[in-house]
């Protein structure tokens, strides 16, 4: 029997500091559990620690304390026992961020009176930077007819999921509307607002065809930009991003519901209208386009202390200081130096 | 069943590999089980003639616009 007096994090387990405490996030199994300081301290040069140790540092109220924690990170498999030989068995996970796309998400809003048809920005905006993934809204009633000229272009080119926003004009008969997301299956989700009430409709199967209603009223983009622990995204893909890109608009493009290229349909500089513009590549290159891209969050006042920081998707939309780029989100109540949310976004908007 | 499924198209593949891409000895064979007897329609991806039984979402939220909290309470 090996002498297995090393706790060792697993290389999926991922501990961020912040000013008064900090968190351990499962990328794999997309959870998270908060430890004091003190304790990660344990782990900041690397990523194990021997048990002997702990006797000679704490004393006996402390040490029953640190079991606690051992026992806490045992339970959700945040570590494991090894033998000092090893240690050296278990490589860091690499955290260089890498994606397959030059555009990897857009958000594209729509009213009656767009005048662009999806056809167009799939073939000049999304495919050639390989953007495969959308999120279509609508603040207005819209047509049925629209949504289904919307879903057979989608169906039909290489666009691998698509989230709807829309009003809800059903009138709580939800029948055909989940047969129309049953049958087609790129919809991630449909989420009903300004509805009569809120309900899951349909639960999702493999991660898609998910139908809410909300009664939040959205009626137009300035909605946007909840920071809340609803939207706290625990993947791989998401924490190497966030360390150093920024969380929300790297390598985002969005279209208004006017046409217009920018960054975000809730920020106002527009880099061109899509009905004179065939290619997003000098966009793409702009600096006053991209220099929100490699804003991350430890760039960010405030948020540089959150223990949050990457697993929140941030927002440049609404800032705090509104002329400062490296404004903490307007819409963001945590307060990591109390770590309390002195308002959620509900209590703001009220 | 789903067991006679796998060996079965393991079988197809080995008989077939100069048809088939060069990776397709290291495909993954998963068998979804349906509702009905219907086959699921796959879906496609333009690409190639891609075609898939299950579609990948997004690794984050793409905007955040709706109060998800008010839909937990429900």
């Amino acid at each position: 029997m090996k002498n297995r007096n090393y706790i060792h994090l697993f290389a999926n387990c991922l501990i961020t500091k912040g000013i008064s405490r900090s968190v351990i996030c499962d990328l794999q199994r997309s959870k998270y559990v908060l430890i004091p300081n003190s304790f990660a301290d344990l782990f900041s040069k690397q990523r194990y620690y021997n048990l002997k140790e702990a006797p000679r540092i704490f004393d006996q109220e402390n040490l029953s304390i640190f079991h606690e924690y051992v026992a806490v990170l045992k339970d959700h498999n945040f570590i494991f026992s090894c033998s000092k030989k090893e240690l050296k068995r278990f490589p860091q996970l690499q955290l260089k961020f890498e994606y397959p796309a030059k555009i990897t998400n857009a958000i594209i809003d729509f009213d009656k009176n767009s005048n662009t048809t999806i056809k167009d920005i799939i073939q000049y905006f999304l495919i050639p930077y390989n953007c495969r993934h959308i999120q279509i809204r609508c603040f207005e009633d819209m047509d049925s007819i629209f949504f289904d000229t919307l879903i057979t272009e989608i169906n039909h080119c290489f666009i691998k999921s698509v989230e709807f926003i829309i009003k809800d004009s059903f009138e709580q008969d939800y029948t055909q509307i989940m047969k129309w997301v049953e049958n087609n299956r790129k919809i991630k989700s449909l989420v009903l607002h300004s509805s009569q009430e809120n309900k899951v409709i349909q639960k999702e199967n493999y991660g898609f065809g998910i139908v809410v209603t909300t009664r939040q009223k959205i009626t137009s983009e300035s909605h946007c930009g909840i920071i809340h622990p609803d939207y706290f995204n625990i993947t791989i893909e998401s924490y190497t991003e966030s360390l150093c890109y920024n969380s929300c608009l790297n390598r985002k493009i969005s279209i208004d519901k006017s046409g217009n290229i920018k960054n975000c349909p809730s920020m106002k500089q527009s880099f061109g209208n899509i009905k004179s513009i065939k290619t997003l590549d000098s966009i793409i290159e702009n600096p006053d386009f991209n220099k929100y891209w490699t804003i991350s969050k430890d760039k960010i006042e405030t948020c540089m202390y959150c223990e949050f920081r990457y697993i929140c998707i941030d927002c440049r939309a609404y800032l705090e200081t509104p002329e400062n780029i490296y404004s903490k989100p307007q819409k963001c109540g945590y307060d990591p130096f109390t770590n309390k949310w002195k308002w959620d976004y509900e209590s703001f908007t009220k | 069943m789903e067991k006679k499924i796998k060996i079965y198209i393991q079988h197809y593949i080995n008989d077939n590999l100069k048809d088939l891409p060069f990776i397709a000895r290291f495909w993954d064979i998963e068998v979804i089980p349906t509702k009905s007897s219907n086959p699921i329609n796959p879906i496609t991806y333009g690409h190639f003639k891609t075609e898939g039984a299950y579609a990948i979402p997004f690794y984050k939220p793409i905007s955040k616009i709706v109060i998800l909290s008010i839909l937990n309470e429900e």
